[in-house]
């Protein structure tokens, strides 16, 4: 996940749909049936797939990318501070989606999350690691449960 | 067919064209004399050496030095349609010595060996180096546009790219759209010099279509004549 979502044109379905037609996931398909639940976490409706990419907001373009990489099931997501750009109703709803995909199966995903947003780090990570520079210069384990 | 040889003396009427630029130059102030001397000189040495080195393959006549000539004209073109793009990467000149062979050759020996079946042995100099050389130079400019549009590409859209990697695509996926207006660029220049070709065939048409009208439309007297001719016939 970049800092800014980069959209192909055309519908929401139609970027949610272009995984797919990658040949690293021939053998799966498309679902709405997967889709519909994930739109209702983050208030939207089965019309919002009707949407032009280019008439989305930037939360709105963020949201569909991010659910775009999480309908594939993915162990891992790498997000490059996914929310610098977003207001902060999107960015709770975006943190919201990343933390129910996470709570799924929390054995078995992961995520790591750049930011430059000390209270989101606190709110959202497991382990924190610094950097200054490109130089590690710390690192924290915390527990979520022990997070405010 | 009988072969016009030129003198010294008419290279030199040809080469006299440039003291026309250096006239306007010094006119206008544009100091370029001393570059127009120095290209002018640059080219009749090249044009020379050239020449020593056509001479040597066109006496000898053998498949192996036209093949070698065309190999050498065939990676000169790869190299400067490198030299043509505004960005380039790793590996851009061996894809583009590629680009070129694969295009130029391909079409040369069809050339050769289909449309000019006739001309025994198919490696003629006089035939074999400036057919090649004409379809070297149009592939040197598709590859170089193709190029040049697909590194622009891939560098204002990078985000896409990146983003269809990351969701799983494989690099031609990820590539695709922009190999595919590249491709797009890099045929425009031999689509529009088909339409010219189309346009002037069909002005020259029209030009003897109109002279027609006219001669029947001036009084008729020559279609009149044909239609009676034609009933005397009958």
């Amino acid at each position: 996940m970049q800092q800014r979502a980069t959209l192909i044109d055309g519908t929401v379905e139609e970027n949610l749909r272009l995984p797919f037609t990658f040949r690293s996931h021939h053998q799966r398909e498309y679902s709405r049936q997967t889709i519909l639940p994930l739109l209702a976490q983050v208030n939207r409706t089965e019309s919002f797939l009707d949407r032009s990419s280019r008439e989305l907001s930037g939360g709105e373009a963020q949201i569909v990318a991010l659910i775009r990489a999480v309908q594939l099931e993915p162990s891992l997501l790498l997000l490059d501070e996914p929310t610098a750009a977003l207001d902060e109703e999107s960015t709770l709803m975006v943190e919201e989606l990343i933390d129910r995909w996470f709570a799924e199966l929390p054995t078995k995903r992961a995520f790591v999350w750049v930011s430059h947003n000390k209270e989101q780090v606190a709110s959202v990570a497991n382990q924190v690691v610094t950097m200054n520079q490109g130089q590690l210069t710390g690192e924290v384990n915390q527990s979520r449960e022990q997070l405010p | 067919m009988k072969y016009h040889e030129l003198l010294l003396f008419d290279v030199g009427l040809a080469a006299a064209l440039i003291v026309i630029n250096a006239v306007i130059s010094i006119a206008l102030g544009l100091k370029l004399g001393r570059l127009l001397v120095l290209a002018a000189v640059r080219t009749i040495l090249q044009l020379l050496l050239i020449g020593m080195v056509l001479e040597s393959v066109f006496s000898l006549n053998k498949w192996y030095a036209v093949l070698g000539l065309l190999l050498v004209m065939t990676i000169v073109a790869g190299i400067s349609a490198v030299g043509r793009t505004e960005r380039c990467y790793r590996g851009a000149y061996i894809d583009s010595v590629i680009a070129v062979s694969c295009s130029s050759w391909i079409v040369a020996a069809y050339a050769l060996l289909a449309i000019f079946r006739d001309i025994q042995p198919w490696y003629q100099p006089q035939y074999a180096i400036p057919l090649t050389g004409m379809i070297l130079g149009n592939s040197l400019n598709g590859v170089s546009l193709g190029m040049n549009r697909l590194s622009e590409q891939l560098a204002t859209q990078r985000d896409q790219v990146e983003a269809m990697l990351t969701l799983g695509a494989t690099r031609w996926e990820a590539a695709r759209s922009s190999v595919r207006q590249a491709v797009h660029t890099g045929m425009t220049p031999i689509i529009i010099m088909f339409l010219i070709a189309a346009a002037t065939a069909l002005g020259t048409v029209c030009v003897v279509l109109l002279s027609c009208r006219r001669l029947f439309n001036a009084d008729h007297q020559f279609l009149a004549a044909l239609i009676e001719k034609d009933r005397g016939r009958r």
